[in-house]
């Protein structure tokens, strides 16, 4: 096993010592499986995202933009989609032990969103819907990454927010601790001047989720689900305690669960109750 | 004597896939494309959950095409309900479908599939020695996501679309602004056209059947009855009635055949089959080529694309121009909810999208049956493989390797569509 570092500063203060030259930090993307759209977020941000990559880093590996292989170390790695193959988890713990920071890139990595929708029901006869003939058909709990490695950040979203994951980017490139907002995303909902769809008796999560998003669903009056998780720490007990009961009364448990189920929060959620 | 050569992982393609390709006496008796992505269940998770959550579940099925899915899915509830939707409605949506095409096929042909005809290994280094081309190429596949954008909400996983039309109005500034945008694009687009049409493509030619939507007036992207070259104006009931999905015990990829036999959808596909129903300066393009249509060489279904990319913008403009002159409104319709059966058909980028809805009196879903386009090709994939290979004297040698991948990135495979 190689030595683990959490900090891309200390591994590259480290090489600053043995060569004069300052190094760029090699990054890795790695795509378990998912629908990567985290992946194209990232190439739709066109030419912020090729220069900034050429700008800030030494591509060591991408499976849409090359052929290489693959190094034996990086200084840091993005991480899109939930492992749900054995080959996934392999690939994983792999990467993990080649990379000094690594970087949860989205829902299904941070959450294991949509494919564990299947944790809360029967998931054997999901999968038999399915294929009924391919019994062999491999079927785990999806969790997120950090069940089975450790990871220094987290960039949520469903798709991520491409203007928040190009900061954070662009920042551990430079050793920069990256901020991500701790605001819930009624934050910005409000600045950008929606009405509140709870006021006018829709359902939303919007109070008790990480903002950071422009809250831009909000902004088609799409009401939040809660793809960026709900706000760590315990300060949103209370307000995921208010909200249950008024969402109970709104839509039914059934339903609620049910939007609690998308995005993989309703343990935490439940929890908090 | 029998010789295996395996392509462990396909790199440049959507998702991850393998190749393993079996040799006897210097030919290919066998080709099989697997998916190297885990099986997410997504028709059995969405059986049991209100038919709301299908347009956002499934447009997770692929980051690449969310549009196609999200309206997809939204088509097959509104067949199921009966909902018949504004004139409107059905003119933003094309918009962002179109806006799908252009950014779809741009990712594919500028990154995935143009460095291999430069023999380069590294699209980045496409950046590096034609920058300005480069440049042109990502302004078109960024208007196509803009016009997702501004219609959808978002360019990935769209929410403003829903069953009985949009959540909100677009913003009618913002779609001047790209209407502004298209006549500068176009010029650009020939241009990128003139590249794509002086590619010097494989030599390759295979008899198959071709399905595509068609349409009496306007090049089908949008529902329309279907067409094959085995049979002409199939309406959508009998061909799920008729296409045949495979069900094996080890593939995760249920492949298709229509009247048993093996058939290929896409660009090249929509290409032979509605190539008149083209805009002025498409199908000048296409002229420009010098390549007959019908094609039987798949190679041609990147050229095929860029001939799309080029009509979605002259769509587009056309588009725009009439939402914007049209009167009444595109939010969405009140309709009942009722137990019914739906289907949704639409072209994909990548080709005809299939899904299958059955949904119970109080709105939960009891059926769902999503057939991708790349499920639907993997056959004919997996046959021109076969066919191509004796072609090329020493397969094992690198060079012969690099055409094998350019064969399979042709067809612009999506594995996260195909595994779902």
């Amino acid at each position: 096993m190689t030595k683990k570092k959490t900090d891309p500063r200390s591994s590259r203060g480290q090489t600053k010592k043995t060569t004069p030259k300052k190094k760029k930090p090699v990054v890795a993307f790695l795509s378990l499986s998912g629908c990567e759209g985290c992946s194209f977020a990232m190439l739709d941000l066109g030419g912020d995202f090729f220069n900034a990559l050429v700008h800030h880093y030494k591509l060591g590996e991408h499976h849409f933009l090359e052929e290489m292989k693959g190094k034996k170390h990086y200084d840091i790695t993005f991480v899109d989609g939930a492992p749900l193959t054995k080959e996934n988890e392999k690939a994983l713990k792999k990467m993990r032990e080649r990379t000094d920071y690594m970087v949860a890139v989205g829902s299904c990595a941070a959450l294991g969103v949509v494919p564990g929708i299947k944790n809360y029901v029967d998931k054997k006869k999901k999968a038999k819907y399915v294929y009924p003939k391919n019994k062999k058909a491999y079927n785990p709990d999806i969790h997120p990454i950090s069940r089975y490695v450790k990871v220094d950040l987290v960039i949520p979203g469903c798709p991520i927010d491409n203007k928040e994951f190009l900061k954070v980017f662009t920042d551990v490139a430079q050793g920069i601790e990256p901020e991500l907002s701790h605001r819930p995303v009624c934050y910005e909902c409000q600045s950008n001047g929606n009405p509140c769809l709870l006021q006018q008796g829709e359902p939303c999560l919007g109070p008790v989720i990480q903002g950071g998003c422009n809250a831009v669903c909000l902004n088609s009056r799409y009401y939040c689900r809660g793809c960026r998780g709900i706000l760590e720490g315990d300060t949103m007990d209370d307000a995921v305690k208010t909200l249950n009961k008024k969402l109970e009364k709104m839509i039914g448990k059934r339903a609620l669960r049910h939007i609690l189920q998308i995005y993989g929060i309703q343990e935490d959620w439940l929890n908090r109750l | 004597m029998k010789r295996r050569i395996k392509f462990d992982h396909v790199a440049k393609i959507e998702g991850h896939a393998s190749l393993i390709t079996d040799l006897e006496s210097g030919e290919i008796n066998r080709a099989r494309f697997k998916t190297l992505e885990g099986s997410r269940f997504i028709e059995g998770i969405l059986v049991g959950r209100n038919y709301q959550e299908a347009p956002l579940i499934t447009a997770r099925i692929c980051g690449v095409c969310p549009v196609v899915h999200n309206l997809g899915s939204i088509l097959a509830i509104e067949d199921a309900l009966k909902v018949k939707v504004s004139e409107k409605t059905v003119v933003l949506r094309k918009l962002m479908m179109w806006g799908q095409f252009i950014q779809s096929h741009s990712l594919h042909l500028y990154f995935l599939t143009l460095p291999d005809y430069f023999k380069m290994k590294n699209s980045l280094k496409l950046l590096k020695d034609f920058p300005k081309e480069t440049k042109q190429a990502l302004e078109i596949r960024a208007f196509g996501n803009k016009l997702i954008e501004v219609i959808g909400g978002r360019s990935i996983h769209p929410m403003n679309s829903a069953v009985g039309g949009f959540m909100k109005t677009p913003n009618e500034r913002e779609l001047k602004e790209l209407l502004k945008q298209i006549e500068p694009l176009l010029k650009i687009g020939a241009k990128i056209t003139g590249i794509f049409n002086s590619l010097n493509y494989p030599k390759f030619s295979r008899k198959t059947e071709f399905v595509s939507l068609t349409h009496e007036k306007e090049y089908p992207i949008y529902q329309g009855t279907l067409t094959s070259t085995i049979e002409k104006g199939i309406t959508k009931e009998k061909f799920i009635k008729e296409v045949e999905e495979e069900y094996s015990n080890w593939q995760k990829i249920k492949k298709t055949k229509l009247y048993n036999k093996i058939y290929m959808v896409g660009s090249l596909a929509r290409l032979n089959i509605n190539r008149k129903l083209l805009n002025p300066k498409a199908k000048a393009l296409l002229k420009e080529s010098g390549i007959e249509f019908p094609s039987f060489n798949t190679f041609h279904n990147i050229l095929g694309q860029m001939i799309e990319i080029v009509n979605g913008l002259e769509e587009s403009k056309t588009l725009i121009k009439k939402y914007l002159e049209m009167k009444g409104s595109s939010a969405v319709k009140k309709y009942q909810i009722k137990a019914g059966t739906g289907i949704g058909a639409i072209e994909a980028p990548r080709g005809t999208l299939f899904h299958v809805y059955e949904i119970d009196k109080l709105g939960y879903l009891k059926n769902v049956n999503i057939i991708t386009p790349t499920a639907q090709f993997v056959n004919n994939l997996e046959e021109d493989i076969k066919a191509f290979l004796p072609n090329i004297n020493d397969v094992s040698s690198e060079e012969s390797k690099r055409k094998i991948k350019m064969l399979v990135r042709a067809y612009d495979p999506c594995m996260t569509c195909a595994t779902h």
